[in-house]
């Protein structure tokens, strides 16, 4: 899957948030784009939590254009998602 | 006086070439909390710990009976005042329990699991000496009732469940910075419009 995330704090080994909006979701990986239009990839592993108002999900149920809170690590791109938070579609047309 | 003074050498050979080896070990391993403690290292501080405990404290049972009141107790206790190092579900895998020397440990381990609960309240009350455990005893009976429902919450560790986890995270002590930051992912994750930039921790870290 693609998430669409904005500026990306690096801590080197350290967990990250990256907020974006989904643009692709495969079983092994998320695209997302950030409001500044940076494309980034999240690698999903079998240790990836996923849910949505606390309750577990699967990744398989996660759509384009939905926001994430992705709690990331890695030194660099592409990171891995420790968790993946689902939220809700973006108010604003300027979110996709 | 012979004997007395080949005793005397030998005494010092072994002091010579034990201060070479601790130089040796030192030299070769740094200065850092980075690294793990050997394996020798380890097995001789769980030796000296457990031999520091009383036996009389290692046999103490807890006076707390186990009741969910306990285990909750314990676990917004522990969620305030452990997590920051021991993580919300004792892994020890927190930025500042794997900085320090030894690292925090997976407490679900037997390692810990296996301690005595009195051996698991005498090293609240009174820490680990040369680690990063603090001692958290108070002295009083309040405080003593607290130490004896983190025990209870130490084997509840086990069967810890994901709603009792995000249960804590809400409790886990945040700067008025981070109380910020989840402001701002909640309202994002509500479709709301979205920050500028995104939450940055409180500490810093380099930019990509």
């Amino acid at each position: 899957m693609v998430l669409a995330a904005g500026t990306v704090v690096a801590h080197e080994g350290h967990e990250h948030k990256i907020l974006g909006t989904v643009t692709m979701a495969a079983a092994d990986h998320v695209m997302l784009e950030t409001k500044e239009g940076k494309e980034t990839a999240v690698k999903v592993t079998a240790d990836t939590k996923v849910t949505k108002d606390q309750q577990p999900i699967k990744i398989e149920d996660l759509k384009a254009g939905t926001r994430v809170v992705v709690t990331a690590v890695g030194d660099k791109e592409p990171y891995t998602a420790k968790s993946i938070e689902i939220g809700e579609a973006p108010k604003s047309s300027k979110n996709k | 006086m012979r004997p007395v003074r080949r005793a005397l050498v030998i005494l010092l050979l072994i002091l010579v070439v034990g201060l070479g080896a601790v130089f040796y070990y030192v030299r070769g391993r740094g200065f850092s909390a980075r690294s793990e403690p050997g394996r020798l290292e380890e097995s001789v501080a769980r030796f000296a710990r457990r031999l520091a405990i009383p036996a009389a404290a290692r046999d103490r049972q807890n006076s707390v009976p186990r009741s969910l009141e306990a285990i909750r107790d314990g676990l917004e206790h522990f969620a305030d005042h452990c997590a920051i190092c021991h993580g919300n579900e004792g892994s020890g895998q927190t930025d500042i329990g794997q900085g320090l020397y030894p690292k925090a440990p997976d407490m679900r381990l037997p390692a810990t699991q296996e301690l005595t609960d009195g051996e698991l309240f005498y090293l609240i009350e009174n820490g680990i000496p040369l680690t990063g455990m603090p001692a958290w005893g108070t002295g009083t009976p309040e405080g003593e009732e607290a130490s004896w429902r983190l025990v209870r919450f130490t084997r509840h560790l086990l069967e810890l469940s994901a709603e009792e986890i995000a249960e804590m995270e809400a409790l886990n002590p945040k700067s008025p910075e981070e109380w910020r930051q989840q402001m701002e992912i909640e309202e994002f994750l509500r479709g709301g419009e979205a920050p500028a930039d995104p939450p940055q921790p409180s500490h810093r870290h380099k930019k990509l």
